[in-house]
């Protein structure tokens, strides 16, 4: 990703802190996209709620509201332009489902109707390259029985699904 | 995902137990009667995430709070960890160095989490200073010197590290200094008590009911590594799978049986993983081995997207260079000047076996063997157990003309894991077969 109750603090200490963490900071971001048999297709987009607001304000010159959230209009509006599924060459009109925070993360979904395969179909996840230049983001397509991986960076083109 | 996890703690006993039962060597008893909340990994999650959200709030009403600083620097950790967000590492230096400017008296083991947030960094020398703070303040606590150790082994300071660990080492392991003692013998030669000590730190972590499945995850997935470095492919893939039980999702699981699926050849399988894994975090070593699956699959154009990736991200970044994804390009001929520059500048401050490993594999690749054989005998130094170090310092030892040395190191190479790597293990009997008879041997080393 982007960079992407218990009380029981002290515990960390003792045996978490035994655990190497040795991370190397990747920007990304996720997008999956499920082909349901009755023709619904559903995005699911996974980002950093910081750089994902600062994104959509800089992009839609909305503002960011507390807790970094925006608004769903402008998140449409950013998401749309940076994230494209095409069947046929023809852009897939997609709607925002729902908008919500999981700790540091947001997550979208957004749902389009009457789409019959993803076959042949053209995808860019260009979502924070403006921001990153070494954003670097992942789109998981599942249609047909199948899944597909691919991985975008700037310079690339659309991208055909097998 | 989301799922109780009653099942994984049982799951996670249930390979202790089998893996302690197929022990060469005695391990000490731990004390078994894991019992877990059942607690989904979701409110677990919104849990820990409102805690953060608490002394956020809590350090905004007093921001003097040195305390509250370190506790929340720990949650940043523990967040980091679970969700592979860099950021909360970032965040953890910042509370805790913080929390330190605010009072070193009575929080000296923030000392600790600092430490573990510079490593996570790769800033180790920055972590050596907190480490040293912290064992000086209490020289007899076990857990403080072999965070010490930890640290040293990561700097390639082998000596001191030996100094520390022997002091901890007095003590009877425990979850903070077992998985520390564990990776000292593991560098060091000593495998078999490595994966005896991992075993018995496994033990000790069914044990508990307060850690978090991804603590429990990493405890079955350092043994699987021990397990899957020893050659012992099914037990290795078996706590791997046990850890996924436990925490489902869990990228570092999914990266680890990528590599072992690798090692053996199952390409399918390395995609399939390693794509599950990226999907949480993004992580070179990964990408590496999709590369390679893909290319073996004849699959040019998914492997070049993998290639282009890491072009555009780890490669662009600052720092020392992802080990794995250096060997990557060597194994490739790729950007060779670049690891080298890379690993050499990094090796003025880290000289540990696995840096000199990758310039000695970079050089030999750049056709500077002489060169090469200087910085593989320092990588085998330690006698570390890893088939890898003595594949590599065996092709150096037969392209340098030291004929019997490389008889020995490929040897020792396939001794300790046949199935180490499809290619290397290849490489390497083809290079033993060729080589001349013992009488007629070249340089002795």
């Amino acid at each position: 990703m982007s960079r992407m109750r218990s009380l029981v603090v002290g515990l960390a200490l003792t045996c978490a802190a035994a655990q190497p963490l040795l991370a190397h900071p990747l920007h990304t971001a996720m997008a999956e996209l499920r082909l349901a048999t009755d023709g619904t297709l559903t995005l699911k987009v996974r980002a950093f709620s910081d750089d994902f607001s600062a994104a959509v304000s800089r992009a839609t010159r909305s503002p960011v509201l507390s807790d970094y959230r925006v608004d769903d209009e402008a998140v449409l509006r950013y998401v749309s332009s940076t994230l494209t599924v095409e069947v046929q060459g023809r852009a897939i009109p997609l709607v925002l489902s729902s908008q919500r925070r999981d700790g540091d993360v947001t997550w979208l979904e957004l749902r389009a109707v009457g789409v019959t395969s993803l076959k042949g179909a053209t995808v860019r996840n260009g979502l924070l390259m403006e921001m990153h230049a070494d954003q670097v983001n992942i789109v998981k397509a599942q249609y047909d029985g199948r899944s597909f991986t691919t991985l975008f960076s700037r310079a690339d083109s659309p991208k055909q699904l097998p | 995902m989301n799922r109780p996890i009653v099942l994984s703690a049982a799951a996670a006993l249930l390979i202790a137990g089998a893996v302690a039962a197929h022990s060469t060597k005695p391990v000490r008893q731990a004390p078994t009667a894991p019992v877990n909340p059942v607690v989904d990994a979701g409110t677990r999650a919104a849990a820990r995430d409102s805690d953060i959200v608490l002394f956020e709030r809590r350090l905004v009403e007093d921001p003097a709070s040195a305390a509250d600083r370190s506790r929340l620097a720990t949650l940043y950790l523990r967040r980091a960890r679970e969700t592979g967000n860099f950021v909360d590492v970032e965040r953890a230096t910042r509370e805790a160095r913080q929390s330190l400017r605010l009072r070193e008296g009575h929080n000296q083991a923030t000392y600790g989490i600092l430490a573990s947030a510079l490593l996570a960094q790769h800033d180790f020398v920055g972590a050596l200073a907190a480490a040293r703070a912290l064992a000086a303040d209490a020289p007899e606590s076990a857990a403080n010197q072999s965070l010490l150790g930890e640290v040293l082994l990561e700097l390639g300071q082998y000596d001191q590290a030996a100094t520390v660990f022997t002091l901890a080492e007095r003590e009877p392991a425990t979850l903070g200094t077992a998985p520390r003692l564990a990776r000292w013998y593991e560098l060091t030669g000593r495998m078999d008590r490595a994966r005896a000590m991992a075993r018995y730190a496994l033990r000790l972590s069914a044990a508990r009911d307060d850690l978090t499945p991804e603590q429990h995850a990493w405890y079955l997935m350092r043994t699987g590594d021990l397990e899957a470095k020893h050659g012992a492919a099914s037990v290795a893939d078996s706590l791997y799978q046990a850890g996924l039980v436990v925490n489902p999702d869990d990228y570092r699981l999914l990266s680890a049986r990528a590599r072992l699926a690798a090692s053996q050849g199952r390409w399918r399988d390395v995609v399939s993983l390693g794509e599950s894994a990226i999907s949480t975090q993004l992580e070179p070593g990964t990408l590496g081995l999709l590369r390679e699956a893909w290319l073996a699959l004849g699959d040019s154009a998914q492997a070049e997207s993998y290639a282009h990736a890491m072009t555009a991200s780890a490669l662009t970044q600052p720092g020392p260079i992802h080990r794995a994804w250096g060997l990557h390009l060597v194994d490739h001929g790729e950007r060779l000047d670049e690891v080298l520059s890379r690993v050499r500048r990094e090796q003025r401050t880290r000289e540990d076996v696995y840096g000199y490993d990758l310039e000695a594999w970079t050089l030999h690749a750049m056709g500077r063997d002489a060169e090469a054989w200087r910085a593989a005998e320092r990588a085998v130094s330690q006698q570390t157990e890893d088939a890898l170090l003595w594949y590599h310092a065996g092709v150096i030892a037969a392209a340098t003309q030291r004929d019997q040395l490389a008889r020995d190191y490929l040897g020792r190479a396939l001794q300790l894991n046949p199935s180490f790597s499809v290619r290397g293990v290849a490489h390497a009997k083809a290079l033993l077969s060729g080589l001349p008879a013992a009488a007629s041997s070249g340089k002795s080393g």
